[in-house]
């Protein structure tokens, strides 16, 4: 019998005419890793949440089909029975977390299995063990770095000893040691028989998957077809050909006991200019710290020779563009259209053209979508619109916090065309990516794919030092 | 606000604080007298300091709700004058002595109520969730409310980030006049129900994936409610002295 067994699985969103997933066929046996790969929009979270059982209890929807578990309909599985059966660990490490602890965190399925508090903290120590977060059993899981957190939550789904585990795009927001720390977990846990699900949005398949297909137009296909477009290589341009832009001076931060950066000496210069680190090296603080948004405790940014904060958020903001890694955070108005008006507004005062925020659209291929609510868009549309409102700004400079996360290859390739054209309007940027191991590995990776579509000139954040590359 | 972690954990039970909340609101709208009002604010105060919560860090938070205060002033002197007039224009009194004391005792009651809360909002969801639980409340319904109450900070940080998106589109949010300001957060609304709506969705499916609900579940989240001598101490010394406040014994 069959793991996990999906047989003519349709399902259509309450609010959508076309289903997302199309008389999907798919089979698990014991201890057997399947990889599926899919663009984003492609369905793999609904396909992920199907599986792992819960699609009808969160998603209002038509479902056809069946999904069987060990024989039994996923749909009919009693909560105690469901947790038994099935983990899952989503995209986002920081929405997993729902206690104060990290052993609390991992205990939580347990106690809903009624475990005494003595076997739960036997179990609890034993999965620690396995996700190599034994030290942390006490700390808040907020306190966990971004690998940490997924391997927690890792743990917490494995803790009741399911069959099945399904991974919705577990590592997009991990740098490659934090990955292979995570695929070794998994792979422990494959050898002891569990069956696993990844859906990813990148071609990365780790060496265990037994199986590979492609989520294409709702349906599975066998192997990936998909071929990364080769990034083209332009002649980088030397970091001190450029005047500097922001001046950093001895600059210092920590949160509470976390020494982030310690002085941190280096410019930026006018160009393209990336800053590689690890998960938790504090990039998106360096970034808010160029901004101004963060003070820091010792030393001080300068932008065009002034400190940034003495400039004030709403001066620096209308000279330096600054894109959030999630830009919903940043897209406030009800239509596309109406974001650009709003930054147009702020930029010229009083009346604005709509033909001019059009033609911001249109600049970004994004015109027909003038009349979309922002948060309905796709990852790579979100962020087209919220540069499209900061150009709006005119500003000479862009940092872009992590710009490639949540994007998927052909996303990213429209992406990089983008800041491309913002290049040639001898705009500056600034941008911030996780490590990667080397440039060869853009096939399957987005921060190496970058690099080489980009040539830019390259610093590094470790140890709270910047430093040339 | 900074939760306590398992370490640092207060030493009263959270049922404490749960009955401290319901009697210091039952308090809160018996008092009528602005004094007795002032006097419980300050009752509340000495109790948060009790249970280790750092007070005035707290009330000095509430600075940001000052422009709200004012506004509470200004209409109830505007739409509830009573009492010898103080400033009046065109014969209309805008400013009077039993609307400035009305519109005291109002501003006293929404201080004393977020205080209240404060107590509430230092715990940790499990020690929430327990203490919900052995008061009768159904663990459904139970683990809602500190989930809700966890998900307050992750809508705070959003909001916090749009606010500083909004500046740095060249709005000084901060500079604008109050109508306007008022437009500006009342637009950022929308996205962020829309956003947290989202974010809802993913952890519903986490926790029904971790057997929330089931009915093989006996033990609660950690042992750590038990009402101690203090806690049966703290009740009945505040129960009694706000009988006697209010009675004006």
């Amino acid at each position: 019998m069959s793991l996990l067994k999906i047989e003519g699985l349709t399902f259509t969103y309450a609010h959508s005419d076309h289903p997302v997933l199309k008389r999907l066929n798919f089979q698990l046996e014991p201890g057997e890793c399947a990889f599926v790969f899919g663009l984003n929009g492609s369905g793999k979270s609904t396909f992920a949440l199907a599986a792992a059982g819960v699609l009808l209890k969160v998603a209002k929807g038509e479902l056809d089909g069946r999904i069987e578990l060990n024989g039994e309909s996923v749909f009919d599985l009693a909560p105690h029975k469901l947790v038994q059966n099935v983990g899952l660990v989503v995209q986002d490490p920081d929405l997993q977390a729902i206690s104060m602890t990290v052993a609390d965190e991992v205990a939580y399925p347990l106690k809903n299995l009624g475990f005494s508090d003595a076997r739960a903290k036997s179990r609890v120590s034993e999965v620690l063990e396995l996700v190599g977060l034994s030290g942390y059993a006490d700390l808040r899981p907020d306190r966990l770095s971004h690998g940490q957190k997924q391997l927690l939550a890792l743990g917490v789904a494995v803790a009741a000893r399911p069959k099945l585990l399904v991974l919705d795009e577990p590592t997009a927001y991990l740098d490659p040691e934090a990955e292979q720390n995570f695929w070794n977990v998994v792979q422990v846990l494959k050898n002891q028989g569990t069956g696993v699900v990844i859906m990813e949005s990148w071609p990365h398949v780790p060496e265990f998957a037994d199986s590979v297909y492609s989520l294409v137009d709702g349906k599975l296909i066998d192997g990936i077809e998909f071929r990364m477009p080769n990034p083209m290589a332009k002649q980088g341009i030397r970091l001190s050909d450029l005047r500097p832009v922001f001046d950093v001076e001895a600059l210092r931060f920590s949160w509470g006991d976390r020494i982030l950066l310690k002085n941190a000496n280096f410019t930026v210069p006018q160009g393209i200019t990336m800053l590689l680190g690890a998960n938790g090296s504090g990039k998106t603080t360096l970034t808010k710290l160029l901004m101004g948004i963060l003070r820091p405790q010792e030393g001080v940014v300068r932008f065009d020779g002034k400190p940034v904060w003495e400039l004030g958020l709403s001066v620096i903001g209308r000279r330096v563009g600054y894109l959030f890694q999630n830009p919903e955070r940043q897209l406030i108005c009800r239509s596309v259209l109406d974001e650009v008006m709003l930054s147009l507004r702020a930029a010229e005062g009083g009346a604005v053209s709509e033909d001019r925020a059009m033609e911001l659209l249109e600049y970004f291929g994004i015109q027909e979508l003038a009349d979309r609510f922002p948060l309905s868009l796709s990852a790579s549309e979100k962020k087209r619109a919220a540069l499209a409102s900061l150009l709006a700004l005119d500003p000479e400079f862009f940092v872009l916090d992590e710009p490639e996360s949540g994007l998927d290859p052909l996303q990213l390739a429209n992406f990089a065309n983008m800041l491309e054209r913002l290049a040639e309007m001898e705009k500056g940027i600034f941008l911030t990516t996780k490590n990667f191991r080397a440039p060869s590995d853009s096939q399957t990776n987005a921060s190496a794919w970058l690099q080489c579509r980009l040539s830019a000139n390259l610093l590094e954040l470790r140890d709270g030092k910047v430093i040339a590359k | 606000m900074e939760r306590s972690s398992q370490n640092e954990r207060s030493k009263f039970d959270v049922k404490t604080k749960f009955v401290l909340v319901i009697l210091g609101s039952v308090f809160t709208i018996l008092f009528t007298h602005p004094f007795k009002l002032l006097i419980l604010f300050f009752a509340i105060l000495c109790l948060l300091v009790i249970m280790d919560i750092k007070a005035f860090a707290v009330l000095f938070r509430f600075r940001r709700l000052l422009s709200i205060f004012l506004t509470l002033v200004v209409l109830q002197n505007l739409f509830s004058p009573s009492g010898k007039t103080l400033i009046a224009i065109a014969g209309h009194p805008v400013i009077s002595e039993g609307g400035l004391l009305k519109a005291f005792s109002g501003v006293l009651r929404v201080v004393n109520m977020l205080l209240l809360g404060v107590m509430i909002a230092v715990e940790s969801p499990e020690r929430i969730t327990a203490a919900l639980e052995e008061l009768g409340v159904p663990h459904k319904l139970a683990m809602m409310v500190s989930v809700a109450l966890l998900f307050l900070s992750v809508f705070r940080n959003e909001a916090m980030d749009m606010v500083t998106a909004l500046k740095l589109r060249g709005i000084d949010i901060d500079s604008e006049s109050l109508k306007r300001r008022l437009m500006l957060y009342f637009r950022l609304a929308f996205p962020l129900t829309i956003s947290a709506l989202r974010k809802a969705q993913t952890m519903a499916a986490i926790i029904e994936v971790r057997g929330f609900g089931s009915e093989l579940r006996q033990s609660k989240f950690s042992p750590f409610n038990n009402m101690k001598f203090w806690d049966v101490a703290l009740i009945s010394v505040f129960t009694i002295w706000g009988i006697a406040v209010w009675m004006g014994l």
